[in-house]
């Protein structure tokens, strides 16, 4: 456009028809890229793939399928999400592309990474259009493991409360003091009443065939390092290919195997919220 | 700044980068007369580092070497041109900047820098010349360059080359109807600050000097010297006389044309017109580098300034850098200064250096006296002369030294217009008779199809005007009297001198005779000249006219009104030009669109869907009149049915698209309409 301007003064200057037309046909493909580049962003359908979930602060894999609704070409389209870009896309001679998006994610629970804007300069590079379009997707972020010692070495199967007590090989192991995230059926109230400070009664249980990733084994601290915790163990029982089961607050999976488990139990971990 | 290590070197597409050099060498290639001769060889080998550089096997040149090699250079471009003002430096220095580009492209803006600088230089060629030939030139680059452009933006690295220069002409073809617009409407303003152009044009007009075989040179020169459109009748070929300049001072070998500070302004009453008959046409005036305007006399000339001086000579105010364009009314029937001579202008016009060229002298009086003192008469005499004698019209005579007047009417005896011309105007100067040689064009070829004339360098010639009481200024061609078929059928004549053309192996006159050539040169001629009359000295006088002529009275507020009126129907246009117009794919649903081609191949088979019939009743029915595709059919219309009005999370295309953590659903819901269209595609009835 400078250019087109600059010519224009030119032409008049030198009272110049030639230089002047140069400078109107400049001019003129000027507003011709404008459309042109609305143009190459317009009728380009943008649907919804996969999402695939990961561990905090890793990326996570988005896929966007871009498709035409018009018989034209899009060219160097490049999807901006979450402060990440995408390499320019093409949709020429296919009629439907697959683009991934790797967006990293922060923290456990639901990541959602909101609009993403698809932008393009093609075809002259004077000026860009772009849109914002909110796919609402989403996927679920899984702790990110951290490793911790297996309680006891080897996983206890401790039975609480009555469901369980039917496999109840514990041994009472001692008392500890008591922190928040300890289970109130494990405070040794006797010794409360007899001293008045709350203590947590540790047992000690027998190796069995299915071990427990187990909330409550994992002595009190933090929520989000407990679930990091329950993750690292779900990963290497998965890894030494040991049948366990899962136990959160409310909730349970029974011993299993296998890959379908695993995912299953650290969507349970990804989606734990109280 | 960003990193500017060739490291960071921006991957630009190889079709990008053919395109980009490809534009460097055709903006330029215009300009290389233009430049030093050094800057061509640097610009090779700058362009041979660039294209090594991309294909790796060079690297670009470090910062201080390359401010060096800059410095050289802008300094060796000033020093060539003497000065950085005026066009030819001012593109020198331009094209070095673009040169010196080509090493620090590192950056995909760096390109696109290096583009925007290629339409820079591509424009500055019509600064030098705006034929139509040029113009078609610089359009061709033009597309070359917004293929580059646009190769620079996508990024398929695999497109083939001419793909974006078809998208460019595609475009091109849509600044039409703007281009249009600004071309009638965009209000032309004059110059913001005035310039000085020093334009050397390489023009081979008439000099204002003539030694003999000065118009020798002339002569071969097969350039066009002006049009000249008819509005009625053309003057037959022996009245073209074109008048430019007149040579008045002789110094014994060179007539010398005066200059217009010497000469006083043409008094009206000089000019004496018996009749308002004559000739009105218009003059299309290639660039000549002088200010003399070219007419037949007497001249009434309208559209450009000038002043006519007592000579009858038209000055234009400015010199005729640029192709100019001017009305002319020509009365051939005048006398000019019929009663008197100032004593100046008949000292002016008898001036001669003493004692030189005695023989002619002593001829001059001794054929004066037998004409019994008679001036005509004297004239026919020496045409006379010319003609009996053994006198040769040839373009390549031999040269003169001396006594030159002597050596050419008693020696060489060999000559063409302006010996001949100059040895009249000296007998008659020697017996005191006002005379003045006079330059300018005769004759012209006129055109078939454009009903004007056309005059080349070639037709420039030189006659003679000596002055008589009562008759005033008499024109006499003493040419005509040697080679009458100069004057009567010009000097393309076949029997002119074959030399004629011995400069220009390659002249398209050499062909003159092909009917198909010669028919081919006059189209293009025209189109040329349609190219000048409208586009190139489309003014701000026409346009006012336009103005006039559309809005009646012209005031800014109307000329916005129009501007913005047709403007927005001009954008409208475009816009539904580029963005309408497509078919588009999914007006319908996809699944729908692969049902309705399974409806229609039934069709073919005289199998309609009712109204009202819901797609499985319609299945059932089609089975049973069709039992041997029972079984596709049936498949058919559970996919259908599944996709359409599917149970559980399939649900249409819009729902799709707003669940988008279902995605798995999308790919499922993809793979079952691919099985719908092969089973469709397949099935065979």
């Amino acid at each position: 456009m400078l250019t087109a301007f600059l010519l224009f003064i030119a032409g008049i200057n030198y009272e110049n028809t030639l230089i002047l037309n140069f400078s109107f046909l400049l001019g003129s493909l000027f507003v011709v890229s404008i459309l042109q580049t609305f143009s190459n962003l317009s009728g380009m359908v943008v649907t919804a793939g996969t999402t695939e979930s990961a561990f905090a602060g890793r990326a996570s894999k988005f896929t966007l399928h871009l498709s035409k609704s018009r018989k034209k070409y899009h060219h160097s389209v490049a999807c901006r999400w979450h402060g990440f870009y995408s390499a320019p896309q093409n949709l020429i001679n296919d009629s439907k592309i697959t683009m991934e998006m790797l967006l990293p994610t922060a923290s456990r629970g639901k990541f959602k990474p909101g609009r993403l804007k698809l932008e393009t300069v093609y075809p002259l590079g004077f000026c860009r259009a772009w849109t914002w379009i909110d796919l609402e997707m989403s996927c679920w972020v899984y702790p990110k493991p951290i490793s911790c010692e297996r309680p006891n070495d080897l996983v206890l199967d401790r039975t609480m409360g009555q469901a369980k007590s039917s496999e109840g090989n514990e041994d009472f192991d001692g008392l500890r003091n008591y922190t928040e995230s300890d289970s109130l059926r494990m405070v040794d109230w006797k010794s409360y009443a007899r001293t008045g400070a709350l203590f947590t009664k540790q047992f000690h249980g027998y190796q069995s065939e299915s071990r427990w990733v187990d909330w409550y084994s994992l002595p009190g601290q933090h929520k989000e390092t407990k679930l990091s915790n329950m993750c690292y163990l779900v990963l290497e029982y998965a890894k030494l290919n040991i049948t366990f089961g899962l136990r959160l607050p409310g909730l349970e999976i029974p011993p299993g195997s296998g890959k379908q488990h695993e995912l299953a139990c650290l969507d349970k971990l990804a989606r734990y919220e109280s | 700044m960003w990193s500017r290590s060739p490291g960071a070197v921006f991957p630009m597409p190889r079709s990008a980068f053919v395109l980009l050099m490809l534009c460097v060498v055709l903006s330029v290639y215009p300009h290389i007369s233009r430049v030093p001769q050094w800057l061509v060889l640097a610009f090779a080998g700058i362009l041979i580092w660039r294209i090594q550089v991309f294909r790796q096997r060079a690297s670009f040149p470090k910062r201080g070497f390359r401010f060096l090699l800059v410095a050289i250079a802008f300094t060796g471009v000033v020093f060539h041109h003497g000065t950085i003002f005026g066009p030819e430096a001012g593109v020198g220095l331009l094209i070095t900047a673009y040169l010196f580009k080509q090493l620090e492209m590192y950056t995909k803006r760096d390109a696109f820098l290096v583009v925007i600088l290629s339409y820079f230089v591509l424009a500055t060629e019509f600064l030098f010349s705006k034929g139509l030939f040029s113009s078609l030139y610089v359009l061709v680059v033009l597309v070359l360059i917004t293929a580059a452009l646009i190769a620079l933006n996508q990024s398929d690295s695999k497109i083939a080359i001419w793909t974006p220069i078809r998208t460019a002409l595609v475009f091109l073809l849509q600044t039409i109807p703007l281009l249009l617009l600004m071309f009638f409407l965009f209000p032309r303003i004059g110059p913001i600050w005035s310039l000085n152009l020093n334009t050397k044009t390489n023009s081979t007009g008439l000099s204002d000097r003539i030694t003999p075989g000065d118009i020798a040179e002339l002569s071969r020169s097969e350039k066009l010297a002006f049009r000249a459109v008819f509005d009625g009748e053309i003057p037959s070929y022996n009245d073209r006389y074109w008048r430019a300049v007149v040579f008045d001072r002789f110094d014994g070998k060179t007539w010398y044309a005066v200059s217009p500070d010497s000469q006083r302004p043409l008094r009206p009453a000089a000019v004496v017109s018996p009749s308002n008959q004559g000739y009105q046409y218009s003059v299309h005036l290639q660039p000549t580098g002088n200010d003399w305007l070219i007419a037949m006399p007497w001249a009434n000339i309208s559209g450009v300034p000038h002043t006519y001086t007592g000579n009858l000579m038209l000055y234009s105010r400015d010199k005729i850098d640029h192709p100019v364009s001017y009305r002319v009314h020509s009365q051939t029937q005048y006398q000019l200064d019929p009663n008197s001579l100032d004593l100046d202008v008949y000292d002016r016009y008898t001036q001669l250096p003493d004692s030189i060229d005695p023989r002619s002298r002593q001829l001059a009086r001794t054929l004066f006296r037998r004409s019994g003192l008679d001036v005509d008469r004297f004239v026919d005499a020496i045409l006379n002369r010319f003609r009996s004698e053994e006198f040769v019209y040839t373009l390549s005579p031999p040269t003169l030294s001396g006594d030159t007047i002597d050596k050419f009417l008693f020696d060489t005896q060999k000559g063409f217009c302006s010996h001949y011309a100059g040895a009249t105007v000296f007998l008659l100067r020697s017996i005191g008779v006002p005379a003045r040689m006079v330059g300018g064009y005769q004759g012209g070829a006129s055109h078939p199809i454009g009903r004007y004339l056309l005059v080349h360098q070639y037709d420039a010639h030189a006659w003679v005007e000596y002055w008589q009481r009562g008759k005033g200024w008499t024109r006499v061609d003493p040419t005509a009297a040697v080679a009458p078929f100069r004057i009567e059928m010009g000097p393309m004549n076949p029997t002119a001198d074959i030399s004629f053309l011995k400069d220009s192996p390659l002249s398209p006159e050499r062909f003159r005779n092909t009917a198909l050539f010669s028919r081919l040169r006059l189209l293009a001629d025209y189109v040329d000249y349609l190219w000048f009359k409208n586009v190139v000295s489309f003014d701000r006088d026409r346009q006012h006219g336009i103005f006039k002529s559309l809005l009646g009275q012209v005031t800014p507020k109307r000329i916005a009104m129009l501007i913005a009126g047709v403007g927005a129907i001009v954008f409208l246009f475009m816009a539904w030009i580029i963005l309408g117009g497509r078919k588009e794919v999914n007006k319908i649903d996809s699944v729908d669109r692969l049902y309705f081609l399974f409806l229609k191949k039934l069709r073919k088979k005289g199998v309609k869907r009712l109204a009202g019939e819901g797609p499985k009743d319609f299945g059932d029915r089609v089975v049973k009149i069709l039992p041997l595709q029972g079984e596709e059919i049936d498949r058919i219309t559970s996919l259908y049915l599944d996709l359409k009005y599917g149970s559980g999370s399939i649900k249409d295309t819009h729902d799709r698209e707003k669940k988008p953590t279902s995605g798995a659903i999308g790919d499922i819901i993809a793979a079952r309409e691919e099985a719908l269209e092969t089973a469709i595609k397949q099935l065979k009835i």
